[in-house]
């Protein structure tokens, strides 16, 4: 079998230049198409994490009735203690208990339907990095006649308010009695999705529990772990510490992002198989002629004794030899390109990108692949080197050593 | 003396040509272990036929090739390959080597398809190499060696198996006298020393005349059958 390995990788390097070619043509495809792949999966894993880190959190608990109707009534029992016992978990890096619930904003120009989030500001902090992508005003650090809200920047924009203007927010209280505010716009946020932006408007929880005249009624509590490869455990074991409680992952509270990244990976696994795919004829058309040319070696070889199972092998291991050495030119050049474009990342928003943003995405594209994402390409090269080196390798062993070695 | 390849009523018809050529007919003979034997004749008198058809490389029309009192036609195609590996040497007219490995790595190269102890395998092929005056150039690959070199070193690849007999097409065609002759020293002794049955073809008269036995054939028969005593 070594020798088998030893005259397979020679075989491959006697015709330098075209097996150079064909190496270049896969090195090339797969550059191309490890690349894009990193600037897809790059942008999707962005905005996972932007939608982790600014709005979702590794981990949320709700009262179960809450999921499908978000009203202040359907409150978590305890909410308080069982933050302080979350915090002092080692996995857990933040806990915001926030009091969430539907409502209406209205300005003399607009009224629209919203997520009315009552924050306490000093914990979301920590967990959410919203104070970050303030695009005017504060967050949260007036004290002044009428209480503070912060919106987004697209919602300012339809309600034509501005930083200080005064707006109102209508609500149920925790007793199903409706409950309307004036606010006064100390911040406009930005976000990646303009959605996030209109859906949502942030007040501090302790002016809504004022309003109702009542204790702070939190219906949700956002957990921010240490590293995400706790994820699970930590929500099984909140699970069992809070039967009552409905426990979600992030994947879970936003299904549609990991199915997205799901999708994305698997299209892009589609797009390396097409390009492979047309590399493949070309890794034919070069065993092929190097097998055509070899008639009387593979007759010697035969006629000595060699087992036509190791000259089919043969030809298997160079067409695999020959496009593994193309696919790790491919990789090293993707990498190479990869880690270059890495810290600064691209910015879309010089063709045209700003409008990713309606979309969630960030304009500004850091382009990264996981190494599982390799080692499946990997085994995508391997499979397409055997497939293209079965007719050659079927064309070698169907030769007759008599008449090949009259050649 | 024990018989090693007997053939019987061997006929060989080409019908992939224009009118059907008769490469051998009603050919009779037999080798005993440690025969030096050189089948001549003209172009085309069907040498290389024959040496094909007793190395189970072509298949006869008619007639049967037995080895070790084995009939080589019952054989299934891979206990040929297996027998072929076993028991028969081959030297080709030209191009007998593989051009990616070395002259040592050639020359192990049956004795490893043959799964042999490494050890045992790189000896056997020094020894071999150096019995050719070949020494000097264990690592060097084919295309830096000269004709007649390579040809030794596919001497000592077909011998170092120590198989019972070897088969060998025109094995002096390409070289120079001197070169030749050294060839065929080389051949002889090992045909000696190691009582290996040796069978090849030529129209080489200079060959011809160092044969303990000579076969001629003309248009596929068996002309002659001279037995010589020489030392
Ligand atoms: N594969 C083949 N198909 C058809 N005819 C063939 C084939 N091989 C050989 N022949 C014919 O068979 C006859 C014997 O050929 P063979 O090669 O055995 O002769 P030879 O004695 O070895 O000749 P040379 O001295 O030129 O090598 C020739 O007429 C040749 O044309
Ligand atoms: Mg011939």
């Amino acid at each position: 079998m070594h020798t088998l390995v030893k005259i397979s990788w020679r075989n491959i390097w006697r015709n330098k230049r075209r097996s150079l070619v064909i190496m270049t043509a896969i090195a090339l495809g797969l550059t191309g198409g490890i690349f894009i792949s990193a600037a897809y999966m790059g942008l999707m894993n962005q905005t996972i994490e932007e939608s982790i880190y600014t709005q979702l959190s590794h981990i949320q608990i709700h009262h179960p009735d809450f999921v499908n109707d978000k009203e202040l009534r359907h409150a978590i029992a305890g909410a308080g203690d069982i933050a302080e016992t979350l915090r002092n978990k080692d996995e857990v890096r933040a806990v915001a208990r926030r009091s969430v619930t539907d409502g209406m904003v209205a300005s003399p120009h607009l009224s629209s339907g919203v997520s009315i989030r009552g924050v306490h500001p000093e914990e979301e902090r920590q967990t959410t990095s919203f104070h970050e992508q303030l695009e005017q005003g504060t967050y949260f650090t007036e004290n002044g006649r009428l209480p503070s809200v912060v919106i987004g920047e697209a919602l300012a924009d339809d309600l034509q308010s501005q930083h200080g203007s005064r707006i109102v927010l209508t609500f149920h209280d925790a007793r199903g009695e409706m409950i309307s505010a004036s606010f006064r716009v100390e911040g406009t946020f930005r976000s990646t999705a303009s959605a996030y932006e209109k859906g949502n408007v942030f007040v501090r929880a302790r002016d809504l529990a004022q309003l109702t005249g009542g204790d702070e009624t939190i219906t949700e509590i956002a957990i921010l772990l240490k590293d995400e490869k706790h994820l699970e455990s930590i929500q099984s074991a909140l699970q069992q510490d809070y039967p009552e409680l409905k426990i979600r992952t992030w994947n879970e509270l936003a299904p549609d992002l990991e199915f997205v990244l799901e999708y994305t990976e698997m299209s892009l696994m589609w797009i390396i198989a097409v390009i492979l795919l047309g590399v493949a004829f070309g890794v034919l058309n070069t065993i092929l002629m190097s097998v055509l040319e070899r008639t009387r070696e593979l007759g010697v070889l035969l006629s000595l004794g060699m087992k036509k199972s190791r000259v089919f092998t043969m030809v298997i291991l160079e067409t695999v030899f020959l496009s593994l050495t193309g696919g790790a030119a491919g990789f090293a050049a993707a990498i190479v390109l990869i880690n270059l474009l890495q810290p600064r990342g691209i910015d879309l928003t010089l063709i045209g990108g700003e409008a990713l943003r309606d979309f969630g995405f960030s304009p500004i594209l850091y382009p990264e692949l996981e190494l599982d994402f390799y080692l499946k390409v990997t085994v995508m090269i391997v499979l397409f080197a055997i497939l293209a080196a079965i007719y050659p390798a079927r064309k070698a062993i169907k030769l007759q050593p008599a008449d090949a070695v009259r050649k | 003396m024990q018989t090693v390849i007997k053939t019987e009523s061997l006929s060989k018809t080409y019908t992939n040509t224009a009118v059907p050529v008769h490469a051998l007919k009603d050919v009779n003979l037999e080798f005993k272990q440690g025969e030096f034997t050189a089948i001549v004749g003209p172009s085309g008198s069907g040498k290389t036929t024959f040496l094909n058809v007793i190395g189970g490389l072509d298949k006869p029309t008619e007639g049967k090739v037995v080895i070790d009192d084995v009939d080589i036609a019952t054989m299934k195609e891979s206990q040929l390959f297996d027998f072929r590996l076993r028991h028969i040497g081959f030297v080709f007219q030209a191009y007998n080597l593989i051009p990616v490995l070395t002259a040592v790595e050639n020359v192990s190269f049956i004795m490893l398809l043959q799964k042999k102890p490494k050890k045992e395998m790189e000896q056997r092929a020094r020894e071999m190499l150096d019995q050719v005056g070949l020494s000097e150039k264990l690592h060097v690959r084919p295309s830096q060696l000269s004709g007649g070199q390579q040809q030794r070193v596919a001497v000592a690849r077909a011998l170092a198996s120590k198989p019972d007999f070897v088969l060998a097409d025109e094995p002096t065609a390409n070289l120079d006298t001197e070169s030749a002759f050294n060839l065929l020293d080389i051949m002889a002794r090992l045909n000696k020393e190691e009582n290996i049955t040796l069978i090849f073809s030529t129209h080489d008269q200079r060959v011809i005349d160092r044969a303990k036995r000579v076969i001629t054939l003309v248009d596929g028969a068996v002309d002659k059958d001279e037995h010589f005593k020489r030392n």
